[in-house]
């Protein structure tokens, strides 16, 4: 690391940037209700960019006895690099954040805990195949650059996650249910049973009208609406102006009930951080309020192509040149609980989870999604599982017809969702 | 470093060990509208070991070949911790062999410089087909990975291959309509693959600009004629991932659905994986446990008739290996994946395959597919309406789904003209992604696939 950063002192750059990157993980698996593997998994990298002639260069190697061949490969990457129109910036103030917890979670509590599920299963949802995964690991981030920047962060992730697998008179039913933290995790017993709840529901079938209807968005399926949203707002396309958001801070652009929020800094939150991939201070900002869009995703790259300043969105692995993301993306929940919002639907769909998301022509916002795990809602009740449905629309016209928001929301990673339920949006249903 | 590597095989204390060591170069190279954003090369090297002791697996890895040892030690232990008394592994013969990359023009061979040149002229193309274009997208990528894989039970193999592949993708917009178009190619043929696509590069910005005309699909239920890309992104879905084992070696309802000899399509229709099948993409030659890729008939004459396994799998179900265990690098567990996949020659011409239909749709280029085994998903770059047998306008955000139990059987015509791809990209599974993969098959016709919008 630090030869490298020598290596590169003595070249003549007009900037340099040494990200180095330790992971180490050890994920314990159970694959159809038997315990598959048990994996201890080290990584441990740089990437380094280069400014030269105004051009920027990068190479990434994990072969950190060699640092001359990745300074090499950098420069000789920057004689064909992107002009450049940024510096790397110097140190800054950062918050101290909840980020890090050495308590550590035993293999052998983990082991205990997958086959107590198991167990506890066996008696309650006979021939369900259940895969877990319990994972516990680490992150190490150091980005060095001739700005004087030297970025240090250590991080620690807890996560669960657990699905369920069976054949009924509905066909094959998928069910899944996660929870993931920065700290040891609380004890997750309600994930079962919110398993179980769905499997039951889905040991019947019914079919759905085709038309205009209403449908509620679980959180796990409302991931697949948002990746329009994320492609939409990402620096990236905003530079290329092929987003449809281009050139419209300020402006309303869906329903004044739905505000996002991307909240980089939320205690042992998936995405939290200090900085950005780039030594960029994270914040709290609205992307979009009450419907008006306040702002993009941007890193210094996509910020100097668009006349603005990076905001703390940057995301790499050392392999590979930052790109933006959301740090925590945060859609305000509402007042009602998702209960509620269920037991007043007359006639409609609630989707928990859906098939072929990011298939359809994301840039526009458009979706067209087959309904993986899906419930015909009639007064209130639920009727049984949907099939062969798929519900479509834009994001851009459907979050103008969101009737209810959930009080109660799901972390997925670093997606903190509630439930959305739309008005009118299109249902093709197999007659 | 094979003395070193053999030393640690001695440490073995379990039922099976194997040790896999591998080292990448990888060059790439995109283009993002006018700027080029990324041009240059990137080293990884490390390993892997993976134990096995009774019914389960221990697995470590390390960067540097001065932490073998420990990961020997450590794989062990993670192997012995669990106390679960499942089937072994299934038994094969120890291999020796040495496979070489089969490429004729070897792109390390080429200059960044050339490479570079290659990408601009195809990114030119498109940018500077007129003012309605408003980006693109040109990656040129090749890749040179070498493994050393050895077991304790005396297989020894130093496969090496190389893969070099282009895609490029043309943005057109008129005020809010954005549309893209798409087209890839890649192998292990060598640096013969990425030359010579101008007029494909053309094609793409024709059908960026003809989208920005087409409207929406109508949803509902229509007969398709895929053409052979979406096809073999179609059969890769519906029946690829039902056929791995790993789905069903535990679960009994699932074996009995899928047992041999279970009808699942008309009796012309053939599905195949084959991981030998030199200088395609998804060709390995041996799989990531050292065995033998071969050809592996999934459906015969309409009748299930295999699956694909990895050791485990098979012993499970007390089958054949098959050659389908595979990981995307050293870092992670082999698992049960597909490798050149497709749907087999039948005996219509593609005029045939639109006879009689009267009210269609000929879907054309994927864009992406998802399955959940029986219920499946995939979507297409374009469409052409089919009214009476005559293909007539464009249309757009085609996303088809379907059923494997029924869609199969829908199936009412395949062509004569069958094309494998592979590309750039890949398929994912189990957090593994992309895996180097090829899909194909002819022309086919299919009845009854619901297709959503308004």
């Amino acid at each position: 690391m630090d030869k490298i950063f020598e290596t590169l002192k003595k070249k003549d750059l007009e900037g340099f940037e040494v990200y180095f990157e330790e992971t180490e993980s050890n994920p314990i698996i159970f694959e159809q209700n038997e315990l598959q593997s048990l994996e201890k998994k080290f990584d441990r990298g740089v990437g380094v960019r280069v400014i030269h002639r105004g051009r920027l260069g990068f190479s990434s190697t994990n072969d950190l006895e060699r640092p001359d061949e990745v300074v090499e490969y950098a420069l000789e990457s920057a004689k064909y690099g992107e002009k450049v129109n940024y510096t790397f910036p110097g140190p800054s103030e950062t918050e101290r954040l909840q980020i890090y917890s050495d308590e550590g979670w035993p293999e052998s509590e983990r082991i205990e805990i997958g086959k107590r599920i198991l167990e506890e299963l066996k008696g309650l949802a006979k021939d369900v195949k259940i895969d877990m995964e319990l994972n516990y690991s680490r992150k190490k981030v150091l980005i060095l650059n001739s700005a004087g920047l030297r970025a240090k962060m250590e991080k620690t992730f807890y996560s669960f996650e657990i699905s369920g697998f069976t054949i009924t008179e509905s066909g094959f039913v998928w069910v899944y249910e996660q929870k993931a933290s920065l700290k040891p995790l609380p004890p997750f017993d309600d994930l079962i049973g919110k398993l179980l709840e769905k499997l039951e529901h889905a040991n019947r079938t019914a079919r759905s009208k085709s038309g205009e209807l209403k449908v509620v968005f679980a959180p796990q399926a409302l991931f697949s609406l948002i990746r329009p949203f994320a492609v939409g707002l990402n620096g990236k396309n905003i530079a290329k102006k092929i987003s449809p958001l281009t050139d419209r801070v300020g402006e309303k652009i869906i329903g004044e009930n739905i505000t996002f929020i991307d909240d980089g800094t939320k205690p042992w939150s998936w995405g939290t951080r200090p900085f950005d991939d780039e030594g960029i201070p994270v914040r709290k900002r609205f992307l979009i309020e009450k419907g008006v869009l306040r702002g993009y995703l941007l890193d210094l790259n996509t910020s100097s192509k668009v006349g603005m300043q990076s905001t703390g969105n940057a995301f790499r692995k050392y392999t590979s040149l930052p790109s933006p993301s959301f740090n925590n993306l945060i859609i305000e929940p509402g007042e009602v609980p998702s209960s509620e919002i269920l037991k007043d639907l007359d006639y409609g769909i609630v989707v928990h989870s859906v098939i072929g998301g990011g298939q359809s022509n994301l840039l526009a916002g458009d979706f067209s999604l087959n309904i993986g795990l899906g419930f015909l809602v009639e007064n209130g009740e639920i009727v049984g599982r949907v099939k062969d449905t798929m519900v479509a629309g834009n994001v851009y016209d459907c979050f103008n017809r969101v009737y209810a928001i959930s009080k109660d929301t799901e972390a997925l990673g670093p997606y903190i969702l509630p439930y959305i339920a739309f008005e009118k949006l299109s249902v093709t249903s197999k007659e | 470093m094979e003395s070193i590597i053999k030393k640690a095989l001695e440490l073995a204390a379990v039922e099976y060990l194997d040790i896999r060591l591998e080292e990448s170069v990888i060059t790439q190279i995109v283009y993002s509208g006018k700027e080029l954003e990324k041009a240059g090369t990137n080293k990884k090297k490390g390993g892997s070991v993976r134990a096995f002791h009774r019914g389960s697996f221990g697995f470590a890895t390390f960067n540097s070949i001065d932490e073998l040892f420990k990961a020997v030690e450590e794989a062990q232990r993670l192997a012995r911790i669990s106390e679960t008394k499942g089937p072994g592994l299934k038994r094969v013969d120890p291999v020796k062999d040495r496979v070489k990359a089969h490429v004729e023009d070897n792109p390390l061979e080429h200059s960044l410089e050339e490479k570079v040149d290659l990408a601009r002229r195809y990114n030119d193309i498109i940018l500077g087909a007129g003012e309605k274009v408003q980006s693109s997208r040109v990656l040129y990528e090749d890749r040179l990975v070498k493994t050393y894989f050895y077991s304790t039970e005396g297989t020894e193999l130093k496969i090496e291959k190389i893969y070099c592949g282009v895609s490029f993708a043309s943005f057109a917009r008129d005020g809010s309509n954005v549309q893209m178009a798409f087209n890839s190619f890649g192998d292990q043929r060598g640096f013969e693959t990425v030359l010579n696509h101008e007029t494909d590069v053309e094609e793409v910005v024709k059908h960026s600009l003809d989208l920005l005309k087409a409207e929406k699909v109508e949803g509902g239920v229509y007969t398709v004629v895929l053409d052979p890309r979406i096809a073999g992104t179609f059969i890769h879905e519906a029946f690829g991932h039902l056929s791995e084992a790993d789905h069903m070696a535990r679960n009994e309802k699932l074996k009995k659905i899928m047992e041999r000899g279970a009808r699942f399509g008309p009796d012309y229709l053939n599905v195949i994986d084959d991981g030998s099948m030199v200088g395609e993409r998804g060709y390995i030659g041996y799989d990531d446990e050292g065995v033998r890729a071969r050809k592996n008939y999934l459906i015969k004459d309409g009748v299930l008739v295999g699956r694909l396994h990895s050791r485990q799998t098979a012993e499970l179900m007390g089958e054949d290996v098959t050659g389908n265990a595979r990981a995307i690098d050293f870092s992670y567990m082999p698992i049960v994946r597909m490798t050149v996949t497709y749907i087999d020659r039948g005996d219509k011409d593609f005029d045939e395959l639109l006879e009689g239909i009267e009210r269609g749709l000929y879907v054309i280029g994927a864009l992406g597919g998802q399955t959940e085994l029986e219920m499946f998903t995939f979507s297409a770059e374009r469409a052409y309406k089919i009214e009476n047998g005559r293909i007539g306008e464009m249309v757009r955000d085609v996303v088809l789904s379907g059923n494997v139990f029924e869609t199969l059987k829908n199936i009412e015509g395949i062509g004569k003209d069958l094309v494998l791809f592979g590309g750039l990209g890949g398929c994912g599974k189990r957090g593994q992604f992309p895996l180097p993969v090829s899909d194909g098959s002819p022309h086919i016709r299919i009845k009854n696939v619901v297709i959503g919008g308004k």
